[in-house]
């Protein structure tokens, strides 16, 4: 797009915005019996989604997607007309870029609420939907830790966390696999004996394509799981608010549209040896932590348990630049309830923000090593 | 690492040659073979099959460049990141732009009037698939016909007398994230190309192609299979998508029949997956990714390979150009190629025997202490490799390469190879990078910093034969634009701030210098029509790669706008 074209589309979207957001506000200032008997037809709700992603968006065919059904009925809450803009997000940032920012849409669905995104481009609508990495099990199969795994033919997506996370063990070989299709394939055809691959569309080619024959179990962990929102620009807060009000009121629809899409509901299982490796890497079966002698010096103990299990992310010795990971400046940041932030994050998981519950992992013995020795680091 | 999936070293016993490579053996493409003995033309991306980007016109010279003034320019009509070197062959000019390539112009070289202009069906929705920019190097000439490749995958044959369309073949599915941006190298009957995707899930290749009909002739992976020496270098059936996609411009050795390609990074960025992830790799060293590649044309049996980066880790795509010249090694004239890497390492190899000559840093490299000709391995500095746990801070030289894409240039009478490079830093954690459906990726960026020492880029001059540098300009930005040389005892490149410059190639005195308006990333060329010399350039900045780096990237894009202007000189 020239800029001359680019400048007149942003001046009509702006217009555009400007002008539903006028008729917004003529709106909410009638009554509803009112609202029927105006006499412009509402603007269209328009969210930006991939073209070709099923089982979230599509262009072409039936069922059109998740994201595409709760968009539509999100429109409907909102009194407007639903249209899809299509734009492929095989690269994010710049489909982001290129169409939300530049006005071609009201919103864009299936994106995460992190900063780490598009900065303060964006502003977030309430998570719509929980998803992550799952593990796929022919009926009977249980697989609880890790070490369950061993020998068994695993396919997992090429440079996935699951690829990432198996490299990290000799004694599970992987079937390397460029899609979920081709995983559940692999499995059908027996050249892979469980799959650990992206659960959405686990699930859904599981009950289109399998009949159900296997058992879709999310997985939690480091790079497992994240909530997918609908971005607006900064700046579109009002209609964010809108929209979060319509998704509180949809909750029983999304649940509904999760069941016709096959998306895993369960709890994320975290699997035993399934805790980032340090900078190491491990023997072929996952050494229970060692129990620590009865604290002779509690904060050195968790001194090495904190290097050995958290330091991957939150920095050797706690050292850390990226400010939301400074483990640092919980003092700072909690103050007195330092100590009650910590216990409940590390036994129940922060999924969205990367974090794992780590309950079952570490005993509650070594989760109070670990916090006495971040008090002891702790910057003024 | 030296490899030869043949069996055995394929040790070619030639004399050694007395003279500079011969352009034309006959064993060519017979047209082009015609074409590039001829000094007024530009026949092809490196002029010659040797890849120097040296001309023998002397119009236009040391002593009279002051006095050079524009000819004609060209609107090639698409924006940004404008990369093709044009070719002119007996007075016809042709030449791609960006976006598709969007155009495809013949052009009087002396005029600039328009002789044909073809416009390909390029996929509307190739976009997202292109990991950097919408960029064209431009076509190549065989027997009557330009050949160029598409972004969206395909290998298209024109006319060139009129531009119609002869025949167009599907080399990759672009909605694969394989894409080709660099025109094909034409030996014989074959019109040879790779492409690019290397971090997408490719096995990289190289592919042949009858010129008359557009039918694949061979194809060789360049990531080794089973039963093919080297396949033990990949853990499990990571080779199955080890990148090492050839996307750049090969050479050709007439004496010896052989090309040379260089190849990019393994697939997946995070190594554990397919070495062990630490510099103690073993022999798990991703044979055929960030590699030399010497092939035979007419088979693709590949002859011998030289790594740069083994396991490579820190997006250290070796795909740069090889540079064929005959130099003096120890008061022998030996048959070398030379390759600034993007690793930060100089390489010089006999290109015949495959054997390592030398290989020193040409810009500051801390990821590794030296180079072991012997095992041809980097001595690496563990702290600076990075894991999917480990952030390496301060690695010099960043993904941006010591070189990236835009050409070097070698000048037999001055014997300097002129080199582009960027000194730039990075701080690297990987991370995994697979598109999710329904879910946006989300990952590290890497941060990319400037280097130490006050300055950004450089133009170098140096001597394939020492390693020594004989002199260098420094430039305030990185990602600057590729170099041509002639016999006039000059050297021609723009930077990415718009300014086009002629330097004294034996001093790098700048001569002349003339602000073009947008950033130049593309290699400049020569040539004479009815006995002037021409100097001609295509600037128009890139916008892709600048919106990865950063702070620096933001100072690229404040210098000057996107542009895509074709500029020719004269005296």
């Amino acid at each position: 797009m020239t800029g001359g074209r680019a400048a007149r589309a942003r001046g009509r979207q702006a217009a555009a915005r400007r002008r539903s957001f006028l008729s917004l506000v003529v709106a909410l200032a009638s009554c509803l019996a009112a609202k029927a008997a105006a006499a412009e037809p509402a603007p269209s709700f328009r969210l930006c989604a991939d073209p070709d992603n099923l089982p979230f968006s599509a262009a072409k065919g039936e069922p059109p997607g998740f994201y595409i059904e709760l968009g539509r009925a999100i429109a409907a809450r909102l009194g407007r007309p639903f249209e899809p803009v299509w734009e492929p997000t095989y690269f994010a940032r710049r489909a982001v870029r290129l169409s939300l920012l530049k006005g071609r849409c009201d919103g864009f669905i299936g994106l995460p609420d992190e900063p780490d995104l598009m900065g303060t481009k964006l502003i977030f609508s309430k998570p719509v939907l929980a998803l992550g990495y799952a593990l796929v099990l022919p009926q009977g199969m249980s697989v609880k830790s890790l070490a369950d795994l061993a020998g068994r033919r695993v396919a997992v997506q090429y440079a996935s966390s699951p690829q990432n996370l198996l490299a990290t063990r000799d004694d599970v070989p992987m079937v390397t696999v460029l899609s979920p299709e081709e995983a559940m394939r692999d499995l059908t055809e027996a050249k892979a004996d469980a799959a650990f691959i992206w659960g959405p569309s686990a699930g859904w080619l599981n009950k289109t394509k399998s009949g159900g024959a296997y058992e879709v179990i999310p997985i939690a962990g480091p790079h497992m799981q994240w909530q997918a929102a609908i971005a607006f620009a900064s700046g579109e807060t009002p209609l964010r608010d809108q929209v979060d009000a319509a998704i509180d009121a949809l909750a029983p629809s999304i649940d509904a549209l999760m069941t016709k899409y096959g998306f895993p509901k369960d709890t994320p299982l975290a699997l035993a040896g399934a805790e980032p490796a340090a900078a190491e890497s491990r023997p072929a079966t996952a050494p229970q932590p060692v129990r620590a002698t009865p604290a002779v010096d509690s904060a050195a103990a968790g001194h090495k348990l904190f290097n050995e299990n958290c330091s991957h992310c939150h920095g050797p010795d706690a050292v850390q630049g990226e400010r939301r990971r400074n483990l640092r400046l919980l003092q700072h940041r909690y103050g007195e309830d330092f100590d009650q932030v910590f216990m409940n994050t590390v036994t129940h998981g922060r999924v969205t923000k990367g974090m794992p519950n780590w309950s079952g992992v570490l005993t509650d013995e070594q989760f109070h090593e670990i916090l006495a020795y971040l008090h002891s680091v702790q910057e003024p | 690492m030296l490899r030869n999936r043949m069996g055995s070293l394929a040790v070619v016993t030639l004399a050694v040659a007395a003279t500079a490579i011969s352009h034309g053996t006959g064993r060519a493409d017979e047209a082009l073979d015609r074409a590039v003995q001829n000094d007024n033309n530009w026949a092809m991306y490196g002029r010659t099959y040797d890849n120097q980007r040296f001309s023998p016109l002397k119009e236009i010279n040391d002593q009279n460049v002051g006095g050079l003034k524009l000819a004609w320019a060209f609107q090639v009509g698409a924006l940004r990141s404008n990369e093709a070197s044009p070719l002119v062959i007996d007075g016809t000019m042709y030449i791609t732009s960006s976006s598709g390539p969007k155009n495809v112009f013949a052009l009087d070289a002396k005029t600039g009037a328009i002789k044909w202009r073809f416009q390909p069906d390029v996929a509307e929705d190739v976009q997202p698939y292109v990991c950097c920019d919408l960029d064209s190097r431009g076509v190549s000439f065989a027997s009557g016909k330009i050949l160029f490749s598409q972004l969206d995958g395909f290998l298209t044959a024109l006319d060139a007398q009129n531009g119609k369309q002869l025949w167009k073949s599907k080399i990759v599915d672009y909605k694969d994230g394989e894409t080709n941006t660099s025109p094909p190298l034409i030996v014989k009957d074959k019109a040879i190309i790779g492409f690019s995707g290397g971090e997408y899930g490719a096995r990289g290749a190289i592919q042949a192609y009858d010129i008359a009909s557009g039918k694949e002739l061979w194809k060789t992976w360049t990531i080794p299979g089973p039963g093919e020496p080297g396949n033990d270098t990949w853990k499990g059936d990571s080779w199955q998508h080890g990148g090492g996609a050839a996307w750049y411009v090969g050479s050709y050795d007439p004496k010896t029949n052989t090309i040379f390609y260089g190849t990019s990074n393994p697939g997946p960025w995070n190594p554990a997956v397919r070495s062990t992830g630490t510099s103690d790799f073993g022999k798990l060293t991703n044979a055929g990714s960030s590699s030399t590649l010497a092939l035979d044309p007419d088979t693709g049996k590949i002859k011998w390979e030289i790594q740069s980066t083994a396991a490579e880790a820190w997006d250290y795509d070796g795909v740069n150009e090889l540079v064929l010249a005959d130099v003096p090694i120890n008061g022998q004239k030996t048959p070398i190629y030379m390759k600034a890497d993007r690793n930060g390492f100089f390489f010089v190899a006999n290109r015949d025997t495959g054997k390592l000559i030398s290989a020193q840093p040409f810009v500051p490299v801390n990821w590794a202490k030296g180079f072991d000709l012997e095992t041809s391995r980097a001595i690496e500095d563990p702290a600076k490799r990075p894991r999917m746990d480990y952030k390496a801070t301060d690695i010099c030289p960043s993904w941006m390469g010591g070189k990236n894409w835009q050409p070097i240039s070698f000048n037999p009478m001055t014997g300097l190879a002129y080199i582009p490079s960027n000194n730039m830093c990075q701080d690297m954690q990987l991370t995994d990078i697979q598109f999710r459906r329904g879910m946006f990726y989300l990952g590290n960026d890497f941060a990319v910093n400037p280097g130490h020492g006050g300055y950004l880029g450089r133009l170098e001059a140096i001597d394939p034969a020492t390693q020594k540098m004989a002199w260098h300009i420094d430039l305030p930005l990185p990602w600057n634009g590729g170099t041509m040389t002639t016999a006039g005892n000059l050297v021609f490149f723009g930077d990415i701030e718009g300014i086009f410059h002629a330097l004294d190639a034996k001093t790098g005195k700048e001569l002349w210098r003339m602000n073009l308006g947008s950033g130049i990333g593309a290699g400049p060329i020569t040539f004479a029509v009815d006995g002037k010399q021409y100097v001609a350039v295509l600037a128009g900045r890139a916008e892709g790669p600048p919106a990865f780096m950063g702070e620096v990237g933001k100072k690229i894009m404040a210098a000057t706008p996107e542009g895509g202007t074709l500029f020719v000189f004269s005296l």
